[in-house]
């Protein structure tokens, strides 16, 4: 039991940084565009809102769905203390 | 064990450990890593300026032989007459002075991977700890029979923006009305796999309005193509595609490419004998890894530059890594979303390096935004990550193309696709 759950731990992808997922995001939304400091709950909570398609977009639907919740949530959390 | 930098380190400041005749720490702990790009396209910029981001400490050189550099998303929306030429060029001046980065204009000749030096034009040498090459592609021209590059001034390809761009222009503006324009679009992998079908719709936009009895013409040597349905529902509401007279035609034609060129005539030949007349002929060859890569050995029997992909260091030569259009990065495109990315993941990679970190997980986006009319754009989009094979693959779920034709979709797209060009080269050369 213990070996299968070791061996399935390891096959599963580690979670992605925030910060390494923040620096994609710059692409399209300038890191000066996050300085207006947004709160991490809203930020978390749209961005969850996208992956599930309870928020329209054109295209934050099919970016967001590329994460986990918690890589969501640290993308989120890093954006929203950037000075 | 000594690493490379801590022996860059303890040897680099050599004369001054003689006269001091022993180890001073401080000496050593003063010694900064250097890391060299070669090319300021969006890789090398985006890699420089990240580092510098993560690592202020690390002295960092980017050789790129342009003071401006001219983005070549963008370029097809010059010829529509959507944009001006001079509105797609970028400096380095910001890069340099915000950031602390080197900027030597100058063209790498060779590169020494054992001694870890490169050497420029006028034969100075510049060591590195590590160095990041993104010198983007060259040409085929051994694909094709009558044409190459010193024949590229009469017959455009305008696959790297500037002076061919202006020419593609400047030949579609004295073709008469009634004309006939040939796109010759590549064959697989290929820089901005959307770009060609950019093009015929940025044309067709153009001839629409002010010469519309024009065709355009793309002669492919592929079977489909990026985003087509979407063109081609783009094609069929705005340029008739699909009918007698429909502007835009697509002749797939794998098993029948164009071989040679008629350059006076703008006539092309095809394997099979087919013979075609261009008013104007845009002939994007078959494509590389740049030279410098070829030269260096960094290249495998495709032309393209095999790496490992969580750090981008080279399969074929330690502490170097390839990114952008020169690497193999499948199933990422080459684009410059996709070059930006890459960099970017190269740059947390090689700042963990050498600073003797374990390198961290590493993910990639990719949009192509593409416009079919001033104010209707689609795109493809996809995350990318690592899987427990250590290759890129597809985030299952993720990404896809513009997931509706509605014109109001298309409409913001458009409109995201205009800020997208303006945010993409804001975060990676200022």
């Amino acid at each position: 039991m213990l070996t299968l759950i070791i061996f399935s731990s390891s096959l599963a992808a580690a979670d992605v940084s925030g910060k390494m997922i923040a620096y994609g995001c710059f692409s399209c939304h300038t890191e000066k565009s996050f300085n207006l400091k947004l709160p991490v709950p809203k930020l978390t909570q749209a961005l969850i809102a996208f992956k599930y398609n309870k928020k329209q977009a054109t295209i934050m639907d099919r970016i967001a769905k590329g994460y986990t919740d918690a890589e969501l949530n640290a993308v989120a959390t890093y954006l929203g203390n950037l000075k | 064990m000594v690493s490379r930098r801590h022996f860059i380190k303890l040897t680099g400041s050599a004369s001054a450990l003689f006269v001091a005749g022993c180890q001073s720490k401080k000496l050593i702990s003063s010694a900064s890593a250097h890391v060299v790009i070669i090319g300021g396209g969006f890789g090398g910029a985006t890699a420089a300026k990240t580092i510098k981001k993560l690592d202020p400490t690390i002295d960092v050189t980017l050789i790129e032989p342009k003071h401006h550099y001219i983005t070549c998303p963008g370029s097809n929306w010059v010829l529509a007459g959507l944009k001006n030429i001079n509105s797609l060029s970028v400096s380095y001046q910001q890069l340099s002075s915000q950031y602390d980065i080197k900027v030597v204009h100058d063209r790498v000749a060779t590169i020494d991977p054992d001694r870890h030096f490169v050497t420029i034009s006028n034969g100075h040498s510049i060591n590195y700890d590590r160095l990041i090459v993104s010198p983007g592609i060259d040409f085929r021209w051994e694909a094709i029979e009558g044409h190459n590059d010193s024949t590229a001034h009469l017959i455009p390809h305008a696959w790297k923006a500037g002076v061919q761009t202006t020419l593609l222009h400047s030949q579609l503006q004295n073709m008469h009305n009634g004309g006939t324009v040939i796109i010759c679009a590549p064959p697989n992998p290929f820089r901005c796999p959307p770009g060609p079908y950019e093009r015929a719709s940025m044309i067709a936009y153009y001839l629409k309005r002010h010469k519309p009895k024009s065709k355009i013409l793309i002669l492919d040597p592929k079977t489909h193509f990026s985003k087509q349905g979407l063109f081609i529902k783009g094609w069929e509401k705005h340029y008739g595609f699909g009918n007698d007279n429909s502007m835009i035609e697509w002749h797939s034609i794998p098993d029948n490419p164009v071989v040679k060129i008629d350059v006076k005539k703008r006539q092309l030949e095809t394997d099979f004998g087919d013979i075609f007349k261009a008013d104007v002929l845009n002939y994007i060859p078959a494509q590389q890894a740049a030279n410098i890569a070829q030269t260096s050995g960094l290249c495998d029997d495709s032309g393209w530059c095999p790496v490992i992909h969580k750090t981008s260091e080279s399969t074929l030569h330690s502490d170097i890594h390839v990114i952008g259009d020169a690497s193999i990065q499948s199933p990422i495109p080459k684009s410059a979303f996709a070059a930006n990315a890459e960099a970017k993941v190269c740059a947390f990679a090689v700042v963990s390096l050498l600073n003797e970190m374990d390198v961290s997980e590493p993910a990639w986006i990719n949009t192509c935004y593409s416009l079919i009319t001033a104010d209707q754009g689609i795109s493809v989009a996809m995350v990318y990550k690592l899987n427990p094979q250590g290759k890129i693959s597809k985030v299952k779920g993720a990404g896809g193309v513009t997931p509706s034709i509605d014109e109001r979709i298309l409409s913001l797209e458009a409109s995201y696709a205009k800020k997208w060009l303006e945010s993409i080269v804001a975060d990676s050369f200022t």
